[in-house]
């Protein structure tokens, strides 16, 4: 008795301190808002897997020398769409024009890269060529004349893929993009080729004295622009100066980016210009991450108003709950501004879960302050009652899902750390404005007269309610059917455990938890689907460019790897440029020198069969390919192009028909045809000789400062010492989480130190399966230990444990039935169902240990937990529904639908498992006697109830 | 570039799986005096598994089915009718799906393999056949060494690890250095004489691949796997080869074998 009077004495203290202080306090909260305001602009979002992992992960130490040396190592993606390749080209071309003019964009930038350098082609082209390839290619460097040059051209193809070892050019994405190159080179040397002909037929090759230097450019200096197989996009890449972590730079640096491609997308109207890749998707993410934060937490808000306005009468204590909550948040995130400082992905939701669960202290307060007064108590007396009635119940209820939160600190990981410091602050936060200030606002707006009494019966306001009064009568239907209730619940259980352990899967693909709606996405989409690599790149740092060069061979080699970008490809091996040079040197002093050459109409017959060879050889190659690399292959694809689909001996979908069409022209009148080729060999022999002139010119080995400046920027760190190598995976390295870790396990035997974003991701999942499991046994074992404490009964425990345990099963079982999968954020937030969704169990539990009547115990508890539940659920399910992220909103169908589990195992399960009771009986005596020291803890329930009275509370205390 | 691998890799499907399934198979005659005491040394007892193995001549139907991720039921397929004769040194095989490249006909002969291209009707001649490479060549698990047993015998020293009812298990150490793997184990079938699982380790990875057959049936008179898989646990890729139809010591059209002939 000592112990419940020194409670009572505590919760009259509190009591009198605010009737005493109810205009300071409101003061005190206003200035704390204000403060907290303030510090809320300390908080910086991070929404990357390396922001949730520990610094001292060896993966962060590495990633931060890319940071440090490289600002990130991430790019700005810039694809232009269209029909037309001159206008995309031109687009890029106008598009780095004003990035270039733009001094204050160009202090954010490192390398602007839109096309290949053709004078270092031009320079160092050969050397670039392995020393067989060049001993292979021998003859087309010596074949000035068309027809010569086709006809060497078309045997290089044939001793490379054809007559020998195909498998070393045809098994591995290195050697499809490399013959997508070549088939792109032919395209479009065949389409020029074409062109100049036809224009020619009004003696356009006569006054176009420079098309067969076109041509004969656009073979050796090869494709100058990223376009795509397919000739739909152009793609090039802006490395920002700016480090990547910092998201407020990048995301100035990407309007400025923007707003130039608007005027360029103004400029070129039958373009379109998309951005991709880190820089571009944070400052996308940052837009929409500002409105998962906001705007689900306003939906829940109202929502549970209206909830609210339908299960209470007096509107204006509704008010004040909202006004209280709304400060209790922003206290809180001026908390997190002073302390974590940091919202990530897994504590954006924080708003919506102070929702769920702050209002459930304001539904204690008001529900008991509404009863009393309405009982006809004066306002401070109302007020005091309260705090005797739920005064220490609400704030073990804080106590006990603060700790639980408090607690995810001691799970070793830094995420659940911030997560639980995050979500502690935040009760408490919420849980002393309930207690202090919405109290107060009662006192000053709560309205004085509106109640009177009438023949000792209080008279009320005639808005009709909801009264929740189908929850005692079912409780107390099932209650008497306990086998039937039980076996439901069993089985129901047991299904859902079976979905939960077979069917449940495991989204990887790290794009499918982004908004799929932003533009970034939509872009990076298309990369993929296009240029068939995945933009998620990892990043190497090496001393120097022997390092990047034996690290470029092996990457190469693994079929994970779809692209690798490293100097040690424009830097070949001592070793390899001696051979090379060598190699030049030999078909140097074997070069033919042009003379020029009259073709005749027989010719003509030769040089169509060159053109057709040309088909053979691209059809045949696309073959080839299928054996290594699958049907859907970008050689493939581009050959159908080209051509047409080739379906055995049969043709399937129609191609362009480049070569069939340029034969038909050729040998429809050959005479003519003969003079112009004529023609344009006269200008294409001089401008061939001149580049392979210059290009067998190569008598040294490349060297660092032999790179073009843009080259140079790409890849080497301010002190020119080490350099960086960027790895893009093949698009189906995200399909499956093994798909990850056979990419890094790959990695990492290549070397330690490779990382990025596949590696966080799975040092993430690493940690979130442990992490999860440790907060998951903490937060039970915390509230388990509460429990004891309450009931001091193991069996009340665990009884109030089974809506919480079914809950959770049912979740995990209903998510995969409805399609949902679990993904590496909200498997984090499991544990957070326990915390929550334990609450269900206790009050009913704990009020069916006092009343011991089944009936009686949902019927003083049911409305209140019925409530509670459906807030939380509100302000999950406002974030699942609404939140643009797939991340975020999987947290809220998580949470929800745990919630809601619990919530329905505890009304209608529940019963099952406590019986009945005594029915139709209630017992007297004083509460504190039946319940022992925490009798108090969900005392207040009773006077939520519209039927139960205050009046006979008294008489039951007394 | 060096050998052409990527028509040996295509080759070997129809040459080892046909010719006389040369790891997996047995004949009836060892199949009924197989199971010969566990007294059998290992290297006996491989010999008599590769007598058993081979057949004069083949003909088979079959498929081979390729998936990228061995967590993927999502697979590349092709399926293949081949024939051989003179054990394994001449063989022709033709796809039959997928239909881009349907009707491309494949001959090996005298070291040489001659390709058919439907599409433009050309036939192209690769010189040199190494045996080093892979039958990835079709995106398999299954390297040339994998399929090979012609010279196991010679190539491996043996022991006989274990000796139960049913199985021997018995481990390869290569003695050629031109084998990649470390040690080879397999597990046989006393009965059948038949390899139903072959475990391979390299020094480096430790065990990097697992072969597995099985629906094995009766066929002309030996026991054949009708499914083989190897799963490669180093890539975490896996490939299944169905036999559909198979049979031994058939008599194929020389037409088939003829290089003038063979792709009309």
């Amino acid at each position: 008795m000592k112990k419940e009077n020194r409670e009572m004495r505590m919760m009259d203290a509190t009591a009198h301190f605010v009737v005493r202080h109810k205009k300071l306090i409101p003061l005190i909260a206003l200035i704390l808002v204000v403060l907290s305001i303030f510090a809320a602009g300390r908080i910086r979002i991070k929404t990357e897997f390396k922001d949730l992992l520990p610094n001292d992960n060896p993966k962060i130490e590495s990633y931060q020398e890319v940071n440090d040396r490289f600002n990130g190592g991430e790019k700005i993606i810039v694809v232009i769409e269209g029909e037309s390749r001159e206008q995309m080209q031109q687009a890029a071309d106008a598009f780095a024009s004003r990035v270039r003019s733009d001094q204050k964009l160009m202090d954010y930038v490192r390398a602007l890269n839109v096309k290949a350098d053709r004078q270092f082609i031009e320079e160092w082209g050969l050397l670039l060529q392995e020393a067989e390839d060049l001993e292979r290619s021998e003859e087309l460097y010596n074949s000035p004349n068309l027809l010569d040059f086709m006809r060497s051209l078309n045997n290089s193809m044939e001793s490379e893929y054809l007559d020998s070892d195909p498998d070393e050019k045809l098994s591995n994405s290195a050697q499809e993009r490399e013959t997508v190159e070549l088939f792109k080179s032919i395209e479009q040397f065949t389409r020029r080729l074409h062109e100049t002909l036809n224009k020619s037929t009004g003696g356009g090759v006569i006054h176009k004295e420079n098309a067969g230097g076109e041509l004969a450019r656009d073979f050796f200096l090869g494709e100058q622009y990223g376009f795509s197989w397919d000739n739909s996009m152009l793609l090039f890449t802006i490395s920002p100066n700016v480090t990547v972590v910092d998201i407020k730079e990048g995301s100035r640096m990407m309007e400025m980016v923007k707003e130039h491609g608007r005027a360029v997308q103004a400029q070129f109207p039958e373009t379109s210009i998309g951005y991709t890749g880190g820089v571009a998707m944070n400052a996308d993410e940052m837009d929409y991450m500002g409105f998962d934060m906001v705007v689900p937490a306003i939906v829940a808000l109202v929502l549970i108003l209206l909830l609210f306005i339908a299960s209470f009468r007096e509107i204006r204590m509704i008010i004040l709950v909202g006004i209280t909550l709304l400060v209790g948040i922003i206290v809180n995130y001026g908390l997190i501004g002073i302390t974590v400082q940091v919202i990530t992905t897994i504590t954006s939701f924080m708003a919506t879960l102070l929702i769920g669960l702050g209002i459930d202290y304001g539904i204690q307060i008001i529900g008991n302050y509404g009863s009393f007064r309405s009982e006809g108590l004066a306002p401070e007396e109302a007020l005091r009652q309260t705090y005797r009635r739920a005064g220490m119940g609400t704030f073990l209820a804080a106590l006990t899902t603060a700790t639980g939160f408090f607690v995810m600190a001691f799970t070793g990981s830094k995420a659940f750390a911030q997560f639980g410091l995050t979500a502690g602050l935040g009760i408490i936060a919420c849980f002393t404005a309930m207690f202090f200030l919405l109290p107060s606002l009662l006192l000053l707006f709560g309205g004085k007269g509106e109640y009177t009494q009438k023949k000792g019966k209080a008279k009320r306001r005639g808005r009709h309610v909801l009264k929740y009064a189908f929850i005692p009568s079912t409780a107390g239907f099932l209650g008497k059917r306990r086998g039937l209730v039980i076996s439901v619940a069993l089985l129901l259980t047991i299904a859902f455990g079976y979905s939960a352990i077979r069917l449940t899967s495991f989204e990887t693909d790290l794009m499918n938890l982004e908004p799929q709606d932003m533009p970034s996405i939509i872009t990076y989409r298309k990369i993929i689907e296009t240029y068939d690599l995945n933009p998620f790149t990892s990043f190497i740092v090496a001393d120097s460019p022997a390092e990047a060069r034996e690290l470029t061979d092996q990457l190469e080699k693994e079929s994970v790897v779809a692209q690798v970008e490293s100097v040690g490809q424009l830097l070949p091996s001592p070793q390899d440029q001696r051979a090379r040079l060598e190699t030049i040197r030999d078909i140097r002093a074997n070069r033919r020198t042009y003379e020029p050459r009259i073709y005749t109409a027989s010719d003509i017959e030769e040089f169509a069969y060159e053109i057709q060879r040309f088909e053979w050889n691209v059809i045949e190659i696309g073959q080839l390919s299928i054996a290594g690399l699958g049907e859907d292959n970008q050689i493939v694809k581009k050959r159908n192009r080209m051509v047409h689909e080739v379906l055995g001996a049969e043709v399937g979908e129609p191609g362009r028909e480049i070569f069939q069409k340029l034969i038909s022209d050729l040998t429809a009148d050959p005479a003519e045809s003969a003079e112009k080729l004529t023609r344009l060999d006269r200008s294409f022999g001089p401008e061939y000789s001149r580049i392979v002139g210059t290009m067998l010119q190569a008598d040294r080995p490349i060297t660092t400062s032999d790179l073009p400046r843009s080259m140079y920027r790409e890849y080497f760190d301010m002190t020119g010492e080490k350099n960086l190598v960027t790895i893009y995976p093949i698009p189906s390295v995200m399909d499956h989480i093994e798909h990850i870790r056979h990419f890094n396990r790959e990695m990492g035997e290549i070397s330690p130190k490779i990382t990025g974003t596949t590696q966080f991701l799975v040092e993430w999942i690493n940690e979130v399966f442990q992490s999860s499991r440790n907060a998951a046994l903490l937060i039970f074992g915390v509230v388990f230990l509460m429990m004891m404490l309450t009931f001091r009964s193991l069996r009340y425990a665990a009884t109030a444990s089974i809506p919480l345990v079914a809950g959770l099963l049912w979740m995990l079982g209903i998510y995969p039935l409805i399609g949902l999968k679990m993904n590496p954020l909200n498997i984090a937030v499991i544990p957070l169902v326990i915390g929550m969704g334990i609450d269900f169990g206790i009050h009913i539990v704990h009020r069916f240990q006092i009343e011991n009547n089944i009936y009686d115990a949902y019927h003083y508890t049911g409305k209140a937990v019925m409530l509670s539940g459906l807030t939380t659920i509100i302000g999950f399910g406002s974030l699942a529904l609404i939140g643009t992220f797939k991340s975020i909103a999987s947290i809220g169908e998580v949470l929800g639908l745990g919630i809601a589990a619990a919530l329905c195992a505890a009304l209608f399960f529940l019963p099952g498992f406590l019986g009945h009771g005594r029915n139709g009986t209630r017992t007297g005596g004083p509460l504190e006697a039946r319940t022992g020291s925490n009798a108090a803890l969900h005392e207040n329930q009773k006077v939520t109830s519209d039927s139960h009275t205050y009046a006979q509370e008294e008489q039951n205390d007394n | 570039m060096t050998t052409n691998s990527k028509f040996k890799k295509i080759m070997l499907i129809g040459i080892l799986l046909t010719a006389g399934m040369t790891l997996i198979g047995s004949t009836a005659l060892f199949a009924q005096s197989g199971g010969k005491k566990g007294s059998d040394d290992a290297r006996a007892i491989m010999e008599r598994v590769d007598a058993a193995q081979y057949a004069d001549s083949s003909m088979s139907k079959m498929s081979m089915h390729i998936f990228d991720s061995i967590h993927s039921d999502d697979s590349r397929d092709y399926f293949i009718q081949s024939l051989s004769r003179k054990g394994d040194e001449e063989s022709y095989m033709e796809f039959i799906a997928p239909r881009s490249i349907k009707g491309m006909k494949i001959l090996s002969l005298d070291e040489e393999v001659r390709v058919y291209f439907p599409s433009t009707g050309r036939v192209r001649r690769i010189t040199g056949s190494g045996k080093s490479g892979s039958v990835g060549g079709l995106g398999g698990d299954f390297s040339y060494e994998d399929m090979s047993g012609g010279d196991r015998v010679n190539d491996y020293e043996f022991t006989l690890l274990s000796e139960s009812g049913s199985q021997w298990k018995i481990k390869g150490i290569p003695t050629d250095k031109d084998i990649s793997y470390s040690q080879v184990v397999f597990y046989i079938d006393r009965q059948r004489l038949l390899p139903l699982k072959i475990e391979y380790f390299t020094e480096e990875d430790g065990h990097t691949k697992t072969m597995t057959a099985d629906r094995v049936e009766k066929v002309s008179g030996r026991y054949t796997p009708m499914r083989i898989t190897m799963e490669n646990h180093e890539e975490q890729k896996k490939t299944v080869i169905k036999v559909h139809e198979t049979a031994f010591n058939v008599d194929p059209p020389d037409r088939y074998f003829n290089p003038t002939r063979f792709y009309r």
